[in-house]
């Protein structure tokens, strides 16, 4: 398509490295970029730049962060004898939206996944175990997602930190705040229902 | 563009998009069948909770010749192999007949009798009480069959000498070339496999089997399977 244009073809390319952006999409956003004012499309180039240069992952939860250790690992008002661990970044922001939690995270990145090669060895769980080997855990909550991958994650997490005699729990799964029964699907009312609580 | 029901099995899910999926299944008479679902991972969908992998479903589905990737309508759970996935060991090991099954299965092409045996083995797995790696032996065994690619049984060896095992054909006997020597349990236990297509059989082998079929499969289908480099991480 544009032959004559190598550099476009190129940009074209990067994006379609992108997850989900298929050629047209990638064409799109292409055309975009080069038809957006000049300075919108280096502010972009330079925030891609800037991001990759300074975002690293803490050297102690492995959430993504531009100081090691990140700000919530420091924060004096955090319980850190309490970790949540999570698959992704994105689950961190989303626990801290909610509010109420006051522990420290711990991020995967990734779940136990045989089908597509992920094993403990891919994920950050040996850093987990230092940390917790390093002493001051009484909790261990798993906030994996809950799909087949985040619950052999979460049995594996059990099997490995059980061992080491700490209190290893699970977040509830169920139905979502404002969600009407009859529109909830057979696995989640079924879940639901094995994790209810006394009230 | 044609409405259609069938039964199926998660083989696997990739995410596509913001909030899509595109999820394969293995289904009795499109064998290999891949759907686009559309906004499967938004929080209220009523279908992203039941495309967990391996799950048995009834699906609806919109097929339209010459696309690779058709529409999912509605999906409903018929069995979620619970039992199998609150034991870890069989979590893992399962995923070995699962990618065995993925890649026998052709894309459009009836397969009846492999969706049968990956059910039937599924199902069994969920109450077996013994090792799981024997029975991810057992199911392999029973896909590679179905598949067409059953490893040759010789019911005694030479006598005086142990049975060997070729991973371009199976059991081998005097003078026949082997990739390796079967114990008389791992023996007996593939001979048994043989035997029993509905349930796995109690055998102790010690695992062995499991360390055949995979050398089978990995020569026979000239592939490389990932569940079994996360296999041998996890319990070597």
């Amino acid at each position: 398509m544009f032959l004559d244009a190598p550099s476009v073809e190129r940009l074209i390319e990067a994006f379609r490295k992108l997850p989900g952006v298929g050629k047209r999409s990638a064409e799109r956003y292409a055309l975009h970029l080069l038809s957006a004012p000049e300075e919108d499309a280096l502010f972009l180039s330079e925030a891609v730049r800037t991001a990759r240069e300074r975002v690293t992952t803490c050297s102690i939860c492995c959430d993504l962060t531009e100081t090691d250790p990140c700000a919530l690992c420091t924060a004096s008002d955090r319980d850190r004898s309490t970790i949540c661990v999570v698959e992704r970044p994105a689950a961190v922001m989303a626990i801290e939206k909610g509010g109420t939690y006051r522990g420290v995270y711990h991020v995967l990145h990734g779940a136990l996944s045989p089908l597509d090669g992920i094993g403990p060895d891919e994920l950050t769980v040996g850093r987990l175990m230092k940390r917790i080997e390093a002493g001051g855990v009484s909790e261990v909550i798993v906030a994996t997602n809950a799909t087949a991958e985040g619950e052999a994650t979460a049995l594996y997490l059990s099997r490995q930190i059980g061992e080491r005699g700490i209190a290893v729990s699970r977040i509830a799964h169920g139905v979502p705040m404002g969600g009407g029964l009859e529109y909830a699907d057979d696995v989640t009312l079924s879940h639901a229902l094995q994790g209810r609580t006394r009230l | 563009m044609s409405q259609e029901r069938t039964e199926a099995i998660v083989l696997r899910g990739v995410d596509f998009g913001e909030t899509s999926r595109i999820v394969t299944f293995l289904a009795p008479d499109r064998g290999r069948l891949a759907c686009m679902v559309q906004g499967a991972r938004r929080p209220k969908s009523g279908l992203g909770p039941v495309l967990d992998t391996f799950n048995h479903l009834e699906l609806v589905y919109y097929w339209k010749d010459g696309r690779s990737v058709q529409k999912l309508g509605d999906a409903a759970l018929l069995n979620g192999f619970a039992a199998l996935k609150a034991d870890l060991d069989k979590a893992v090991y399962a995923a070995f007949p699962l990618e065995v099954a993925y890649k026998v299965a052709q894309e459009n092409e009836p397969s009846h009798g492999l969706f049968a045996a990956l059910v039937r083995g599924l199902e069994d797995m969920g109450r077996w009480a013994g090792s799981a790696r024997t029975h991810a032996a057992w199911q392999v065994w029973r896909l590679m069959t179905e598949a067409g690619l059953a490893p040759a049984v010789i019911e005694e060896g030479p006598p005086g000498r142990a049975v060997g095992f070729s991973y371009d054909f199976g059991m081998a006997g005097a003078g026949a070339r082997a990739d390796r020597k079967l114990s008389p349990a791992c023996h007996g236990a593939l001979r048994a496999f043989a035997r029993c297509p509905d349930s796995c059989p109690a055998r102790d082998d010690a695992g062995e089997a499991f360390d055949v079929l995979r050398g089978y499969a990995v020569r026979q289908l000239d592939a490389e399977f990932r569940s079994l480099r996360v296999i041998d991480q996890m319990f070597r």
